[in-house]
């Protein structure tokens, strides 16, 4: 029951009292204009109070006298312009959706309907740098949590009408924002549709990160790899919206949600298009050399050295086993407790409080790695071999939580079953990266299946131009 | 993806291995392509019969590869294998099974777009192994004959190696293009594979190639590119991602064509198809794999089914299924 506006001024703010129990961020000003007793209601913290001052109270305090209320709230709405946003509230709730998204309601004695101004003024963190997407010659700013401000981030990129940005509601208690973006002469219809139909299907409570809509627009079987991406870039998303992606936007969280999302973009920086194509090309190989080196170096390390040391030359071989005699522990164990070790580290890295995050870096770097190493409870060689392998797992931040995963259980595969171990898991996992497909979107578009056209952006960085010429969007990999 | 499967019946190649076996398989090769001629005049999907027909084809061949596996493995150095007996071996194969059931369970579209990347990577590991196998090859080795192989033996031994074939039949209705130029480019590929594969062996392994029980993984043993190192494990990288793609791949097209004609046991399709490869393994592991009966197996599915299935179209009684 939506309970609509009760015409009686007293009784009225009498059932906003009931309805907030007496909520104390609840701001009542009553007044009287036009000889009219009106009241209006705003919630504290979330309008500017400056504005409502000037903009507002100023012209609503000096409207002549006015027979009633109906005639009070025609003038204000024909004859003042308070503001650009002045929906008219006909029931309680969305009375309070609009008094808790920053809007001044107005409501008169008499009138069974209010009036409400967009005055938003919470205070809010400013646009900043992204954090973990980081980029050397593309723009430096990152989506606020202010989800008017990020739309008015990709409208500046894209000025355009074919960019379209629909508002819907979510969270029966949150009552979040979202945003759904496309550009309407590139997304393909079906895909948009199957989007909404996933979005109508959501049926939470609050909507606090993007994580909490993406498994209801992402498949239910089991995928170890994400078929949607986030970004908290806005040329990021535009780029994406370009090539027919839909893109939403949360109120209050500095992301954007991107469907569909490929393997081969995990890969791909903004910066690529900023360089020469044939460094772009290097620096993507190199990031493919480094995803699979995070991955499986450890446990192809382990593997040859438990069960294939044949593979070796003899030099690596004396090396290896000069440095393994000392440690108490196996390799496998030796490198199960690093990988360990390194993941506690980061986790304190990241929840500690900064001025801490010097102490981690010694205790870490000096104490446990240092001491370790010369205690020889770890050798040498088999540290050297994780921190490359975590290195180079940082060279694709996004595939991070997959590759940790991933890294631990190739680990154990190679260190009991040797290289056979690690085949026999690499199947598995390339069937599930392969089975991973949305909206029927694959995964592993365009290298599998084979898309020729695809490869200019995905083996090599083809100059803008061709790519310009060749007017991509992500319908060519549709299957 | 049936490359994979043709790729692997050569690595579990078994018996003598000579230039007229390079011939003798192409010559089948060229042969196959011909009877595969009529899969490309068929139209629609496939009908209910010739459903559970490919269903039990694909259960045998699935065995035959379960029960290839089963002996070639044991050439290789696979830890745990070697050194637990029978339960180290079943193991092995536990596991390839685990993965197989799997692969069957996310369906053939995904283990078809797995099995082309697999290919690839695979085909890299194979390039070294040809390109290390090759360093100082005895070309007088061409010219050795095998005693009491005729070339019309050998091709009824690439008919018989030649199960994958089934998975044409089954697999050509959804392929995307022209489906002569898809069947042109399969046996073109499949030729120029095993002509390298089946004359690097032989260039390989020579005088012994007569009395080795697995040629090719011999040859994989024998070339060795570096002095002080040996790159053995490479080719059982190699063997085990062909294994499991090859009996995978059989599993997946078997539990959909089961989990088709019985919509009620979709769900248990792939398991219940490895275990019906797993008893056909343990039936067909006593019987000659080179045989005649192989062979006309393998001609059934390329070539008799097909043409049934015209003959049934072009009289109007054929009741297709959506497949």
């Amino acid at each position: 029951m939506k309970g609509e506006i009760i015409p009686e001024l007293e009784k009225s703010i009498e059932e906003i009292r009931r309805r907030t129990g007496g909520s104390s961020d609840i701001l009542v000003n009553r007044f009287v204009t036009g000889g009219i007793h009106c009241a209006l209601l705003c919630c504290e913290g979330m309008v500017s109070t400056s504005v409502i001052a000037e903009l507002i109270f100023e012209p609503l305090t000096s409207i002549p006298q006015k027979k009633d209320a109906h005639q009070l709230f025609h003038y204000i709405s024909e004859e003042l312009l308070l503001s650009t946003d002045r929906p008219e509230v006909t029931d309680y709730d969305t009375l309070f959706s609009l008094m808790y998204s920053g809007f001044a309601v107005l409501i008169a004695d008499g009138m069974p309907l209010g009036l409400g101004f967009g005055v938003q003024g919470y205070a809010s963190r400013g646009i900043q740098e992204p954090s973990g997407e980081g980029n050397v010659m593309g723009a430096h700013e990152g989506f606020s949590e202010i989800l008017n401000t990020s739309m008015s981030q990709l409208r500046r990129r894209l000025k355009t009408p074919e960019l379209v940005m629909e508002m819907m509601k979510k969270g029966d208690k949150s009552n979040t924002d979202l945003c759904l973006c496309y550009m309407k002469d590139r997304v393909p219809e079906k895909l948009l549709r199957r989007i909404r139909d996933s979005l109508d299907g959501i049926k939470l409570e609050t909507i606090l990160t993007t994580g909490y809509i993406r498994p209801f627009v992402e498949s239910r079987r089991f995928e170890l790899f994400s078929s949607t991406g986030t970004t908290e870039r806005p040329d990021v998303l535009c780029s994406k919206l370009i090539e027919g992606r839909v893109g939403i936007l949360v109120d209050g969280v500095p992301f954007a949600v991107i469907i569909p999302r490929l393997f081969c973009e995990s890969f791909q920086t903004l910066d690529d298009y900023a360089y020469k194509p044939y460094y772009a090309t290097f620096m993507r190989w190199i990031k493919y050399i480094a995803f699979l080196t995070a991955v499986l170096l450890p446990a192809v390390y382990t593997a040859i050295v438990m069960h294939h040391p044949e593979l070796l030359n003899s030099t690596l071989l004396m090396i290896l086993v000069e440095s393994e005699k000392e440690a108490p522990l196996s390799i496998l164990t030796e490198a199960i407790g690093v990988l360990l070790m390194y993941e506690v580290i980061r986790e304190a890295g990241i929840r500690l409080p900064k001025p801490m995050g010097g102490a981690v870096s010694i205790v870490s770097g000096l104490i446990i790695g240092d001491a370790a190493v010369k205690s020889g409870l770890i050798s040498t060689p088999l540290l050297t071999m994780t921190a490359l392998a975590i290195m180079s797992g940082l060279c694709v931040p996004e595939l991070n939580p997959p590759v940790t995963i991933l890294r631990f259980a190739f680990l154990a595969a190679g260190g009991i079953l040797g290289l056979f171990g690690i085949s026999l898991l690499a199947c598995a996992v390339l069937v599930n990266i392969c089975a991973t497909e949305d909206y029927g979107f694959p995964y592993t578009a365009p290298l599998s299946p084979f898309v020729r056209s695809g490869m200019g952006d995905t083996a090599v960085r083809s100059s803008i131009k061709d790519m310009q010429e060749r007017g991509f969007t992500v319908e060519e990999y549709h299957e | 993806m049936l490359l994979i499967s043709d790729a692997f019946a050569l690595f579990c190649f078994r018996g003598g291995m000579s230039a007229a076996t390079a011939a003798g398989l192409s010559a089948g090769i060229l042969l196959q392509f011909i009877l595969a001629l009529p899969l490309a005049l068929r139209q629609g999907g496939l009908s209910s019969g010739e459903q559970g027909f490919y269903a039990v084809y694909h259960i045998l061949w699935g065995g035959m590869l379960f029960d290839m596996q089963w002996n070639t493995s044991g050439e290789l150095y696979i830890p745990y294998e070697s050194s637990g007996g029978i339960w180290g071996k079943l193991f092995i194969s536990g596991l390839i099974g685990l993965v197989c059931i799997y692969i069957s369970s996310v369906g053939i579209k995904a283990a078809a777009r797995a099995s082309l990347i697999a290919a690839a990577a695979g085909g890299i590991c194979i390039a070294i192994v040809v390109f290390s196998a090759l360093r100082s090859p005895d070309w007088g080795e061409l010219g050795r004959t095998e005693s009491g192989r005729s070339v019309c033996s050998e091709i009824q031994r690439g008919f018989a190696m030649s199960g994958g074939l089934g998975g044409l039949a089954v697999l050509l209705p959804g392929t995307k293009g022209k489906k002569l130029q898809n069947i042109a480019g399969y046996f073109a590929a499949k030729l120029v594979m095993t002509v390298i594969i089946v004359l690097t062996t032989v260039l390989v392994t020579g005088g012994i190639a007569d009395i080795t029980g697995f040629p090719a993984v011999r040859a994989a043993q024998l070339s060795q590119p570096f002095p002080s190192q040996r790159i053995d494990s490479l080719f059982m990288i190699v063997f085990t991602v062909y294994a499991v793609f090859s009996i995978g791949i059989q599993a997946a097209s078997a539990a959909y064509m089961i989990g088709d004609v019985f919509p009620a046991a979709e769900r248990y399709a792939g398991g219940v198809s490895v275990v019906l490869m797993t008893g056909a393994a343990f039936m067909l592991s006593g019987l000659p794999l080179y045989s005649f009966w192989t062979a006309a197996l393998v001609i059934t599915a390329l070539f008799a089914v097909p043409v049934i299935r015209l003959i049934c179209d072009k009289i109007g009684i054929t009741e297709v299924r959506t497949c």
